[in-house]
């Protein structure tokens, strides 16, 4: 490059002097190409509309049934250990091979649920993109992701006509909940009590009090989870007061309480995967559970207590529901109605153990342990009697549900009562 | 910065590059960028946009370059951050006094069963990390095999515990990492030229002084690899801290976890994770300067 003088004027400098090297300039229009996408992202929402009057359920049952026929197939979605097995080959579920006997729809069943948040995130992007999901049955927990499925339009309204058994034989407190008013989109699979769990040898008194739970003697020996729902719910049963009618001066208070507990040194852990465990082991006294784990840890050797508190207990469902990508709906709704057969409900009842939404399987249950012999007849029977399984009247009255909550609540709820187990 | 060294080598491939293959050395490293490009470049443009959008699930994000959502999760998650970081170096540090002695056993005592050694030092990989790390839960019980046996002697107060603490937490990250630490490190020491060691020898060095001033300094790119292998998963893990914690060792994984999946509010686990993403690079080239290490990716290749 030949010599140049300097010109004087400072800002002609700019103009003569290389300052942008070619390099540079590649390198900031690369960096510009590279945040010039940013500008058209978008993650598009998918709110559909909900049906709400009758006669628009109506409309929208006709819409999604008229024309839909029996294939002879159904594959269904459900959690580990959640249905019923053969005991001599645990691949078998006797439930589903009469079923298929009796109508000649096969069943492909996968156990490949974990928890609802995975699960959703997993199936999410499939529905968005219109794809069936791959299954024609699947089991949701009645929770804020049951609301993101309905609202998003997700499942498919329920075609009551076809489901009599529901109708005649589902239990009364199972029906018309408040997460799903009318039984549009789901019926009941499984339910559950949260409550205390505990080891009296080790407390050396009885709880009977969410109160017990702040019990200075039981300083890093509670658990608790890391469930923003289950926890809200009991530490407004805490504070007493009723989680469906709940305000966010409620909420407040109660998470006051769950923090109080946490600074005291209660609590030992926050998790809900190990909180079983630890209590069968004696790492925790005392431990917000569910009702089935308990009677689970006391068949193979644990002598744990299960109470509801007197301020109450939660009663949670999980929900059988059709995708609104099913290609087999009529077999999955078919099955739907199968399952609350008393003698159906009682088989899956006595493997899963959980509270059974067919309160007429408990005299079928009965029978069973009275032809059954030995260690089998002792589970049943012990099963057929419990309230664990089937909750007594005074146990039902002081059962309360979870708080349903939208989507601008659900921020509240979960920046009120996540930050006391993420500390 | 520029390399003035190894003047002989350009010379050397000047004379042998002939017209042709002028691309072949662009076409060989293709597939590494188109890989990049792919499955790093891709969704981190797409998760750069995600931390800069607002909105909810359900009616869509949108994107409002709305970098206040940094300014929030550093603001209500520093705390979960600096343990984070915390927690991967106090791991690091014990991967690395661990794992070193392990590496040289292996290296310069184990023979001919140097192999059999490598093979169950990743023996333990074939099992599930989450089952591994689960199991420890039984291991380290209150009453267990190893505190039970121990408080009955007395040696323990009745109420000790290690669950539920940092030092369960930091130990099981100490474990799931040190196979990262020890096979950097025994491939730097197996380089180790013998001669060197002989020479020191030679030279009427102790065989301390030729660990320190010889083998030690010949083995630092391997320590150095090893502690960006372990220091940066262990940081940003989320397994230990879910089994092994207790109500104050959550980690940061676990609120973009949490963030991610239950909340469904992406743009702040996408913010917190660039965040976590921007520690550990200043970490990491915090500790290559107090090194000395130039080039810190040079050193973890060598």
């Amino acid at each position: 490059m030949p010599h140049q003088p300097t010109p004087s004027a400072p800002w002609l400098r700019g103009l003569t002097e290389p300052r942008c090297s070619r390099r540079g300039l590649l390198r900031a229009a690369l960096g510009a190409a590279a945040l010039a996408p940013l500008a058209a992202c978008s993650v598009p929402g998918a709110r559909k509309p909900v049906p709400h009057t009758s006669a628009q359920i109506a409309a929208a049952v006709d819409g999604f049934w008229t024309g839909r026929e029996k294939r002879g197939r159904l594959s269904f979605a459900n959690y580990t250990q959640y249905i019923d097995t053969d005991p001599g080959d645990q691949s078998r579920h006797p439930t589903m091979d009469a079923f298929t006997r009796e109508t000649g729809i096969r069943i492909s069943y996968d156990e490949v649920i974990d928890d609802s948040a995975s699960w959703f995130g997993k199936i999410q992007p499939e529905f968005a993109s219109g794809q069936g999901i791959g299954y024609d049955l699947m089991v949701v927990g009645g929770d804020s992701y049951l609301s993101k499925y309905i609202e998003l339009g997700y499942l498919a309204p329920l075609d009551h006509s076809r489901l009599p058994h529901f109708a005649e034989r589902g239990g009364a407190a199972f029906k018309n909940t408040s997460f799903d008013p009318g039984n549009v989109y789901t019926v009941p699979w499984q339910s559950g009590m949260t409550g205390i769990g505990y080891d009296p040898a080790k407390v050396g008194r009885k709880i009977t009090s969410w109160q017990d739970l702040l019990d200075p003697k039981l300083h890093g020996k509670v658990g608790m989870w890391n469930d923003a729902v289950q926890m809200g719910n009991i530490a407004l049963l805490a504070v007493g007061v009723d989680p469906e009618t709940s305000t966010h001066a409620d909420w407040r208070k109660a998470a006051a309480w769950l923090r109080g507990q946490r600074d005291a040194g209660l609590v030992r852990s926050y998790s809900t995967s190990t909180y079983q465990s630890s209590l069968q082991r004696g790492d925790l006294y005392a431990s917000l559970v569910y009702s089935g784990d308990v009677f689970q840890a006391n068949q193979s050797g644990s002598h744990l207590e299960f109470v509801i508190p007197d301020e109450g207990g939660l009663l949670w469902t999980d929900n059988l529901c059709i995708p609104s990508t099913a290609a087999h709906p009529v077999d999955a709704l078919t099955y739907m109605d199968y399952v609350y057969r008393p003698e159906v409900a009682a088989r899956i009842s006595e493997t899963v153990q959980f509270v059974c939404p067919v309160p007429d399987a408990q005299p079928v249950i009965a029978r069973d342990a009275a032809a059954a012999t030995g260690k089998r007849r002792h589970l049943l029977g012990s099963l057929s009697t419990s309230p664990l399984v089937f909750p007594t009247k005074a146990d039902q009255s002081k059962l309360r549900h979870l708080r349903v909550l939208d989507e601008t609540e659900e921020k509240q709820w979960n920046a009120l009562f996540e930050p006391i187990y993420q500390s | 910065m520029e390399r003035a060294v190894r003047t002989d080598l350009p010379v050397l491939t000047r004379r042998r590059r002939r017209p042709g293959p002028v691309l072949a050395p662009y076409l060989l490293v293709l597939p590494g960028w188109l890989w990049l490009a792919a499955f790093f470049v891709t969704p981190v443009i797409v998760m750069v946009s995600l931390s800069l959008q607002t909105g909810d699930f359900i009616d869509g994000f949108r994107q409002t370059f709305h970098f206040r959502t940094y300014a929030d999760v550093v603001e209500t998650y520093h705390v979960q951050l600096v343990r984070s970081l915390v927690y991967g170096a106090a791991a690091t540090t014990a991967c690395a006094l661990v794992g070193y002695p392990v590496a040289y056993w292996i290296a310069f005592r184990a023979g001919r069963h140097k192999s059999v050694f490598l093979f169950l030092l990743l023996l333990p990989f074939f099992v599930s990390f989450v089952i591994r790390t689960q199991s420890w839960n039984v291991v380290l019980a209150d009453n267990g095999v190893v505190l039970g046996p121990l408080k009955h002697l007395g040696v323990l107060p009745a109420d000790f515990h290690v669950l539920a603490t940092p030092y369960a937490v930091i130990g099981g990250l100490t474990y799931n990492f040190l196979p990262f630490m020890v096979l950097p490190v025994y491939v730097a020491l197996e380089r180790v030229d013998a001669k060197v060691i002989e020479a020191a020898t030679d030279l009427y060095a102790s065989r301390a002084g030729t660990f320190w001033r010889v083998v030690l300094p010949l083995s630092l790119p391997g320590v150095f690899a090893g502690v960006l292998l372990t220091f940066v998963p262990a940081s940003a893990d989320y397994v230990n801290a879910g089994i092994l914690g207790g109500p104050s060792t959550t980690m940061v994984g676990n609120i973009i976890q949490t963030e991610y999946f239950t909340n469904l509010n992406y743009p702040a686990a996408a913010a917190l994770s660039f965040v976590l993403m921007g520690a550990l690079l200043l970490a990491v080239f915090t500790y290559a300067r107090a090194l000395g290490t130039d080039d810190v990716l040079e050193a973890a290749a060598r």
